[in-house]
């Protein structure tokens, strides 16, 4: 064995080194991206979904299938604060009201999570046990206006809660899984409309 | 072999990029159906949005309008809207529009629906907490004033100072500010200036034409007395006669009674849902007289599942008698319609001071009238002072067969 063979060997062990560490950077850098992109996905479907369940209950506000059981609509709003919210709605369609009231929790209840941030938005129909999911929302605030587009003041008194005209709501969801602040989605509906409240 | 060596390597690499892209390809593509699809449920919810805003204003112009629409293009889809009656009683009648809207989503192409049914109803005059076709002249709403429900008039709407209304306000005219920008009322139920909701010239003879349905009518008599007394009801025809009592359920199966050609006088405790009319015969009646307060048998104020429903559907004018029962304030718990006249106190400038007129319902009145004389220091020197509260039952309740306005509320809206 030559010093071209010795040679050949050390040039072979240097280059397949240098492979096998570019394929492990490139898994490394692969993975990581994908995990990342991935919870950005998730952020994403977390978002849409929330905000269609809470349009969809919103815009639900007051309303009863059964015409001879309609509320009157400046009682629909049982209590009003900037992360809660209680109101009543046939939401299943069966003529009877529901009370819904939705609440978000504190960030300590989620102290097992990578993000220090998150928060459990709470969902509570009539007497039902409370449901939540950790969809990694970071920022819930809801924002009341009168008739006039003017802020109605939080929490709301409830000699004005027949005053709520319009409803902003404000969601921010984050990646749950890691402390980052590029897996973000924020999502804002800047005037809910509650078609049901109108005819005051 | 140094070539072959090199030819894996680049197809290794190569194998390695390839799954790695589609990694980063399904994740994009993930999200951006995502988005779409919210965003197609979007369009498509504005779709029906649009068309049952649209069947609405169909609705409003023709209220007998039940032609509906089938595929009309819209905001890049389709919707179609059906009506239908509900209760043909009661003329509950509901509109439903279906949106469809053809998307991409992914590689293949998706067909959105929404739904949007609104219900209506007939609109009652009883829905307002305050009707006037005449403001009577140039009374002003003035600091202090509080007005808690639904408030049209067909006049100009005067104010003066800072009076609060809570309810929807309509003025056909428009606002007069007797001090300009110095005046700023409060329109916490929103104002809607050119709103023109006309007196039904009819109403009182559609009370009655239900009254001879399956009501009851009293005919022939100058005046008639009477004293609700819950279920029952004593009248008489003189105010020296015997009373006649009768069970109210078996007088008046529809709730509705009337008196025409004549003067009512009325008094009592009212139970269950009831409207009376009373209407004039060449130049005789069409007065209500209250002798008395007129209060609900379960105070919907403390009791608001109260069923208790009174209405008053005069021809002429409503008017308090000036007499010792009402002297020390009056109560007065009925939605009370004034077709040509007013709501008014008799002798009202020149009876002494006689305390409040406690109202729970509305007033509905041609011309407004007056209760009372404001003296110069501010205060009533004569007649009543106003209590006036409305009946929030009204916004969705109507005493039976009590005047429409020929218009549909929209009393449920689905989304």
């Amino acid at each position: 064995m030559g010093y071209a063979t010795i040679l050949d060997i050390a040039g072979s062990i240097l280059i397949g080194a240098m492979l096998l560490g570019i394929i492990l950077k490139l898994n490394n850098t692969a993975s990581w991206s994908i995990y990342s992109n991935a919870g950005e996905l998730n952020c994403q479907t977390n978002l849409t979904n929330m905000s269609m369940m809470l349009e969809s209950d919103f815009r639900k506000i007051d309303y009863c299938s059964d015409n001879t059981n309609i509320q009157d609509p400046a009682n629909a709003i049982l209590a009003a604060d900037t992360t809660s919210i209680k109101f009543i709605s046939d939401l299943n369609k069966d003529g009877k009201m529901d009370t819904v009231y939705y609440y978000l929790g504190p960030a300590t209840e989620l102290n097992s999570t990578a993000n220090p941030r998150d928060k459990i938005l709470y969902r509570i129909v009539n007497n039902a046990a409370k449901l939540g999911s950790d969809a990694g929302i970071t920022r819930f605030y809801i924002v009341y206006y009168d008739i006039n587009g003017d802020t109605v003041h939080t929490p709301v008194a409830s000699a004005s809660l027949s005053l709520i005209n319009d409803i902003e709501l404000n969601m921010n969801i984050e990646n749950v899984t890691i402390d980052s602040s590029r897996a973000n989605s924020y999502w804002r509906q800047a005037r809910l409309t509650v078609p049901n409240i109108k005819h005051r | 072999m140094g070539g072959k060596a090199i030819l894996f390597v680049v197809l290794g690499f190569s194998l390695t990029f390839l799954l790695i892209g589609q990694n980063y390809n399904r994740i994009t593509l993930r999200a951006n159906d995502n988005m779409t699809n919210y965003a197609n449920s979007e369009i498509s919810h504005n779709i029906a949005l649009s068309g049952a805003n649209i069947a609405c204003n169909a609705f409003y112009i023709d209220p007998t309008w039940t032609a509906g629409y089938s595929n009309v293009s819209c905001q890049g889809g389709t919707f179609s809207v059906t009506c239908q009656t509900l209760d043909a009683v009661k003329l509950i009648k509901s509109i439903k529009c279906i949106s469809t809207f053809q998307g991409f989503n992914g590689y293949s192409l998706n067909t959105y629906h929404d739904t949007i049914i609104v219900t209506l109803q007939p609109s009652r005059f009883s829905r307002f907490a305050y009707y006037s076709t005449s403001e009577g002249g140039t009374i002003y709403w003035a600091t202090g004033d509080t007005v808690k429900g639904p408030l049209q008039t067909q006049d100009y709407l005067r104010v003066s100072g800072n009076p609060v209304f809570l309810g929807m306000v309509g003025t056909k005219l428009g606002v007069v500010k007797k001090n300009g920008s110095a005046d700023h009322p409060q329109f916490l139920g929103g104002l809607l200036t050119g709103s023109n909701v006309p007196i039904n010239s009819a109403g009182v003879s559609s009370v009655e034409s239900f009254a001879l349905t399956n009501g009851f009518e009293f005919s022939g008599h100058d005046t008639v007395y009477l004293n609700f007394k819950g279920d029952s009801l004593k009248y008489r025809y003189a105010w020296n006669a015997k009373d006649t009592t009768k069970l109210i359920s078996a007088m008046v199966p529809n709730g509705v009674l009337f008196v025409k050609g004549g003067t009512a006088r009325i008094k009592g405790t009212v139970k269950g849902q009831l409207t009376l009319g009373c209407s004039q015969v060449s130049t005789k009646g069409g007065n209500v007289y209250l002798d008395s307060s007129i209060a609900y048998n379960s105070n919907p104020i403390t009791n608001p599942s109260s069923t208790d429903i009174f209405g008053v559907v005069a021809q002429n004018n409503f008017v308090i008698e000036d007499n010792t029962q009402n002297n020390n304030s009056v109560t007065i718990q009925a939605s009370i319609y004034c077709q040509t006249g007013s709501f008014t106190a008799d002798n009202y400038s020149t009876r002494g001071y006689d305390g409040y007129i406690n109202l729970l319902g509305g007033i509905v009145q041609n011309v407004r009238g007056a209760v009372g004389v404001i003296g110069s220091g501010g205060t009533i020197t004569n007649g009543f002072s106003k209590n006036y509260s409305y009946d929030r039952r009204f916004m969705f309740s109507a005493p039976p067969n009590f005047p429409n306005t020929g218009l549909y509320n929209v009393i449920s809206w689905y989304e």
